[in-house]
């Protein structure tokens, strides 16, 4: 006989698993109780390359209380069901909105999503999980708090909670956005409430102020993981500055990444350019003003030839630094002098400002990212191939140059080998960079989905054999990288998920923890 | 308090769509009368490079107005 489900999840029987939907319905009424095929429908897209069955929830739950979420994790519990949780769901290239394993219930909170304070004088944000960017924006620009945001590319539909539980980063100087997390509320797997560091302390009315608390500090544990369920999230703003000057600086080989690294280091450490910058090559900002049919066709990846071709028609270097600097006109000034100085030692670097990149569609999306300004615009690169097929390949490296221009040299080579293109750029923090490359396919062209599924387990073999580790993946991965990073680490996780969670009912299977 | 509900089609699309249709990521969708079933389709399931949104995003509600806003021409608002 055909279930009434569209999926089950592992281990639960039918019978069980409609006995948990009508005590799911009990809570939450039946319109946030989510079961039918038509309704799952936006939960299974998603750009990776594998069949949507591998990743197909069984039911969808809309919860808006902690109450709520305290009374799911018991019925979770009683009839050991598993739940794969989402803020805002737009996990896009890790997975999106669908779960680890198949089967698993969505615990959406897109709609738990009330702004519960932000301080002008402390400049700090506390939201639940569904609060997205634009909202947080809008709610910033109404009250003129003066406050800036540092969010993904995705932006207005993503949201800080989301974004950062899985240690997504920005593009302002507040872009690493975990180390801007001050404070979590969190429910267990038994139903109780904890919050981290000063919110723990009745009356406390330092929770968005100070990180550590006392004892052991628990936020880092609740993120990439799946301890809890985290229901409240605070962070720390950037006062908005007196002027902002965003600039790029552009090189023509792919071998100045060693040249540009080497320069930068020094600047970032020292503050001197305080944001996180970028450095993209001409194939990650292409997609903004270019067709790849307009130079390429049929098989294999795009020639060095067509991309110099690309960079001469629309003023792009193989390399492209999007940097800012913040402050006073004065300390601008000063900052502007060193970076110039610099970066024109050499006489390789082409540097252009708001003067004369204005109207330069990636400069125009670039300036607004490192300002905290909403824009899609970068969504472009899913034009690049079409189709619907991306995944993020993140490896972490040092900020070193030679070590940089290895990884690209890699990263080309094995992408080349499945005929797919070189889409990457570095994200500079101050000692690391996240080395982020768009592996971009058709996912409606059956061999080179199978191409691009092979080409990214590839990746994660060659970089991990070489001693270089990725920071975030996509669900289909989320073992192979777990194994990458050694059997004590993964051994502790384990240790950790079975005193918080023993029946398993929390995301099992995120980052590799069951 | 409750959370963060839309006004309006006109709303949902300055603050969703518009970041795509108007800044030629996706293609143009406003005064080409397009059928509201349609965008349903499109905005529940997504479209290849489209990601989809879900009735926790866009309710179903708000997705009818969306559909209306959308799919009639701007002289008619």
């Amino acid at each position: 006989m055909a279930s009434q489900y569209i999926a089950l999840p592992k281990g639960v029987s039918e019978k069980n698993f409609d006995a948990a939907i009508r005590d799911f319905r009990k809570v939450l009424g039946d319109t946030s109780v989510l079961t039918n095929a038509e309704q799952l429908a936006p939960y299974i897209k998603t750009m990776m390359p594998v069949p949507d069955a591998d990743h197909t929830p069984s039911a969808a739950l809309l919860a808006t209380t902690v109450e709520q979420i305290q009374k799911i994790v018991a019925i979770c519990n009683q009839y050991k069901v598993p739940i794969w949780m989402i803020s805002t769901g737009k996990n896009l290239g890790y997975g999106s909105a669908a779960p680890a394993e198949r089967g698993q219930v969505v615990l959406d909170l897109k709609r738990m999503n009330r702004i519960l304070e932000v301080d002008k004088d402390l400049a700090f944000a506390l939201v639940e999980p569904g609060v997205t960017y634009q909202q947080l924006y809008d709610y910033i620009k109404e009250h003129k708090l003066g406050l800036w945001l540092s969010m993904p590319a995705p932006s207005a539909i993503a949201g800080p909670v989301g974004n950062t539980l899985d240690r997504g980063v920005g593009y302002t100087p507040y872009g690493e956005h975990f180390l801007f997390a001050c404070g979590m509320e969190v429910v267990l797997a038994n139903g109780e409430v904890l919050r981290t560091g000063m919110g723990s302390m009745p009356n406390s009315n330092t929770w968005q102020v100070f990180k550590w608390g006392y004892g052991p500090y628990l936020d880092g544990i609740f993120t990439q993981s799946n301890y809890g369920i985290v229901t409240k999230f605070g962070f720390w703003l950037m006062p908005e500055p007196p002027a902002f000057k965003p600039f790029v600086i552009q090189y023509q080989h792919e071998e100045d990444i060693v040249e540009i690294v080497e320069t930068i280091r020094p600047l970032r450490i020292s503050g001197v350019i305080p944001n996180a910058v970028v450095i993209a090559h001409a194939l990650y900002e292409a997609p903004v003003k270019a067709k790849r049919s307009d130079y390429v066709s049929g098989p294999g990846s795009i020639p060095d030839e067509a991309v110099y071709r690309i960079m001469k028609d629309h003023k792009l270097g193989i390399w492209n630094v999007y940097a800012a600097l913040y402050g006073t006109q004065e300390q601008i000034d000063v900052n502007w002098k060193i970076v110039t100085q610099a970066f024109g030692q050499s006489g390789k670097a082409k540097i252009l400002t708001e003067q004369e990149a204005a109207d330069d569609p990636a400069f125009a999306y670039r300036a607004k990212l490192m300002r905290g300004e909403m824009t899609l615009t970068e969504f472009s690169l899913y034009n690049w191939r079409g189709g619907g097929g991306s995944m993020w390949f993140a490896p972490v490296s040092q900020a070193r140059g030679s070590e940089t221009l290895k990884q690209m040299a890699l990263t080309k080579q094995i992408l080349a080998k499945y005929g797919l293109d070189y889409s990457g750029e570095f994200i500079v923090g101050m000692r690391d960079m996240h080395h982020i490359v768009d592996v971009l396919y058709d996912k409606t062209d059956p061999e080179q989905t199978k191409a691009a599924y092979q080409c990214f387990d590839e990746l994660l073999t060659e970089f991990s054999a070489r001693g270089y580790g990725t920071y975030r993946v996509n669900t289909a991965f989320m073992d192979k990288v777990a194994e990458t990073y050694g059997p004590v680490q993964r051994k502790v996780h384990k240790t950790l998920k079975k005193a918080l969670d023993p029946n398993g009912i929390i995301a099992p299977g995120k980052s590799g923890i069951r | 308090s409750p959370g963060f509900a839309w006004k309006d089609g006109a709303e949902i699309y300055t603050k969703i769509c518009a970041y795509c249709h108007e800044a030629h990521v996706g293609p143009q969708i406003r005064n080409r009368e397009l059928p509201a079933a349609y965008i349903r389709a499109i905005v529940r399931n997504g479209n290849r490079a489209m990601p989809a949104f879900r009735p926790s995003e866009i309710d179903d509600e708000s997705l009818i107005k969306l559909a209306d806003f959308i799919s009639n021409k701007e002289a008619q608002h």
